[in-house]
């Protein structure tokens, strides 16, 4: 028995390398190859045989994600285009914001472009984050298909690099503007130790997404805290003042009320598939 | 005889959704009544039947959950849902109207 489990964790390590097929997905052909090697064995394979045999005839990897790709077809869901409008229409405000300010004097190039790069970097966290929320609300009602829930991964890794890209590129130009215009690269400044909190938290994320044993529902619960990150990072530092002076603290009820609101989404994430509709029933 | 590819492909929708009408079933156990229907003549690569319960899954034509078998075995059955039943009475309709046109062109000429 212990020779078959080597050869399944080794074709496990094999079917992994397919796009489209996920860790459910896996497991559920994994339940199928175990049907069939058991059946075979009962008729009087040998395991190994039996195994190889089960193996070519549920299909290879390619073959497998050959077939799963053509489900990618199915439309896109509403929050990811909606997400994904907000996010060029960020982007191009504040193109036109920023490009303004520069044409008008009030700002240098460098910090137009740190402006631009840190806000759709944190913006980009807030649209994964309310990704999150939308999934979570979407599942107190039922389960997504798995094959919904491995386009969710994939946008919610998408995002998470572009913001990380966007943050990362936003810290140093900002750094290089401070060194001009400061005298210093870093200050440990609220802001700056915020912006370095959220590249951090990206970081974390993405590893999250590389592990080999998180679930789609686990990266995009953990999103929703994302939220909280940036909240904390891009307005929670405005209370504690700086050297940034636009920062205000007027409104640190509203920045409350957010952060619980979001640590109330994460909970509720964590609850299984469809229990409003349980609980109803 | 063996089916074309794209007649096992078309036809895999109708038979799932039929199988599952009868009652809750997994993947290999849709197989092997596919398998059993058809006296061996249509057979899947098993691993096409996936993909084809993961797009009826995003469609809300079936509904899947994980339980245990006796054995302590972990397996996805998948049950049919109201959407699935007005597919498959789509399906029946489509199916039957393509076969009796057949039958009708088919049928031996009387002298």
């Amino acid at each position: 028995m212990h020779n078959l489990e080597q050869l399944i964790v080794g074709w496990r390590k094999t079917m992994m390398t397919a796009p489209n097929v996920g860790r459910e997905t896996l497991d559920e052909l994994e339940s199928h190859l175990r049907e069939n090697v058991d059946k075979l064995v009962s008729s009087g394979m040998s395991e190994p045989e039996a195994f190889q045999h089960a193996v070519a005839q549920l299909g290879s990897a390619l073959t497998i994600a050959s077939e799963f790709q053509k489900l990618d077809q199915s439309p896109t869901w509403l929050p990811v285009k909606v997400a994904i409008g907000v996010g060029v229409a960020v982007a191009l405000t504040l193109v036109g914001f920023l490009f303004a300010r520069f044409e008008g004097g009030r700002s240098s190039f460098l910090l137009a472009c740190h402006v631009f790069t840190v806000t759709l970097g944190y913006m980009t966290v807030f649209l994964s984050g309310a990704l999150g929320i939308c999934f979570v609300c979407r599942r107190c009602c039922s389960e997504f298909s798995p094959v919904r829930l491995q386009f969710l991964l994939r946008v919610s890794f998408i995002f998470g690099c572009f913001a990380a890209c966007m943050t990362a590129a936003g810290i140093i130009l900002g750094a290089v503007w401070a060194r001009a215009e400061w005298g210093r690269f870093w200050a440990w400044d609220a802001k700056e130790t915020g912006g370095l909190c959220v590249i951090v938290w990206l970081i974390c994320f993405l590893s999250v997404h590389r592990l080999r044993r998180t679930t789609a529902r686990g990266v995009l619960v953990m999103s929703v805290a994302g939220y909280v990150v940036v909240s904390l990072a891009w307005f929670g530092a405005n209370l504690l003042g700086g050297l940034h002076s636009y920062g205000t603290s007027k409104y640190w009820w509203f920045l409350l009320a957010a952060v619980i609101c979001n640590l109330a989404v994460f909970l509720v994430g964590l609850a299984p598939a469809g229990w409003l509709r349980l609980r109803r029933a | 005889m063996k089916l074309e590819k794209e007649l096992v492909a078309a036809s895999s929708v109708p038979l799932v959704l039929s199988i599952l009408s009868e009652g809750d079933n997994y993947g290999y156990a849709i197989i092997q009544r596919v398998k059993e229907l058809s006296g061996g003549k249509i057979e899947w690569t098993d691993g096409m039947l996936y993909p084809v319960l993961h797009w009826l899954e995003d469609q809300r034509f079936v509904r899947s959950r994980w339980t245990k078998s006796e054995s302590g075995r972990k397996r996805k059955y998948y049950s049919l849902q109201p959407e699935g039943r007005g597919a498959l009475r789509q399906q029946k309709e489509q199916w039957t109207l393509v076969s009796s046109t057949l039958n009708q062109l088919w049928r031996p000429q009387h002298a």
